[in-house]
């Protein structure tokens, strides 16, 4: 994945309102007005947030133009927790083979 | 781009000796560095051990061959006792460094890794919203 498009994921997901919406999306596709409910919020402001992870691609809408229910995209949430993931735990995983390598060598086992 | 602190800790058990010579030897290295899925060839390792000297060293990604290099310098060396090293900003990590602690607890290495950089933030916010307790069900949700 870009690093571009990981940022434009990342910037959707440092909002608390987005991560809401996000988290009611998990439980099942919703409309704007039923994700604008939970909110003091103006149903522009709701949109607002929702282009924004629409465009990092966190979520899809449906087509007809009345309803256009949201859905998550759980993928792309996916793909960046992936990243995260891997830059926090480098050195856990690293020295987890370091540890073995370490192991090996006190075990004084060929080709060491 | 935020500054940040942070140590990683671990106890291994081997002598000092042992560990400060599976970070310093290219051939021993390149058998360790860098995550799960991913391995080091040695000829991508290059260490010039002494403050001044490059630490050059290449992940690659076992499944896709990605290429991951690293390009750093040594900044201290005080063998055995602790090693220090830099970089400039590089894949969208900020400049930084590391200092290798090696503690010696007889028969056994506490190694200190203390990193010191500057990070995307945008990475940084959604590290720490990610404790997030909300956050942390809808990940739990999404990758179940």
């Amino acid at each position: 994945m870009a690093t571009d498009q990981l940022s434009v994921i990342f910037g959707a997901l440092a909002d608390p309102t987005r991560r809401d919406i996000l988290a009611r999306l998990a439980e099942g596709d919703a409309t704007v007005n039923e994700l604008a409910a939970p909110f003091a919020m103006t149903l522009p402001a709701i949109s607002k947030h929702l282009k924004v992870l629409e465009r990092a691609g966190l979520i899809s809408r449906g087509r007809e133009a009345q309803w256009r229910p949201c859905k998550l995209e759980a993928d792309s949430l996916r793909q960046a927790s992936e990243w995260v993931d891997r830059y926090r735990q480098f050195w856990e995983s690293s020295y987890d083979k370091l540890d073995a390598h370490l192991k090996r060598l006190m075990k004084g086992s060929p080709g060491d | 781009m935020t500054f940040r602190e942070l140590d990683i800790v671990r106890v291994f058990e081997a002598p000092v000796e042992l560990v400060w010579r599976a970070w310093t030897d290219p051939d021993q290295i390149a058998e360790w560095w860098g995550p799960a899925g991913m391995h080091t060839p040695r000829e991508s390792v290059e260490l010039d051990v002494r403050p001044g000297g490059v630490f050059r060293i290449t992940m690659v990604q076992t499944d896709t061959g990605a290429e991951f290099p690293s390009d750093m310098r040594f900044t201290a060396v005080d063998e055995p006792r602790m090693l220090a090293f830099a970089w400039e900003g590089q894949r969208g990590i900020g400049a930084g460094s590391s200092t290798i602690t090696f503690k010696d607890l007889g028969g056994k290495t506490e190694l200190t890794n203390h990193y010191a950089g500057y990070i995307n933030d945008m990475i940084q916010s959604f590290m720490v919203q990610g404790t997030n307790q909300q956050f942390d069900k809808l990940f739990a949700y999404l990758t179940k």
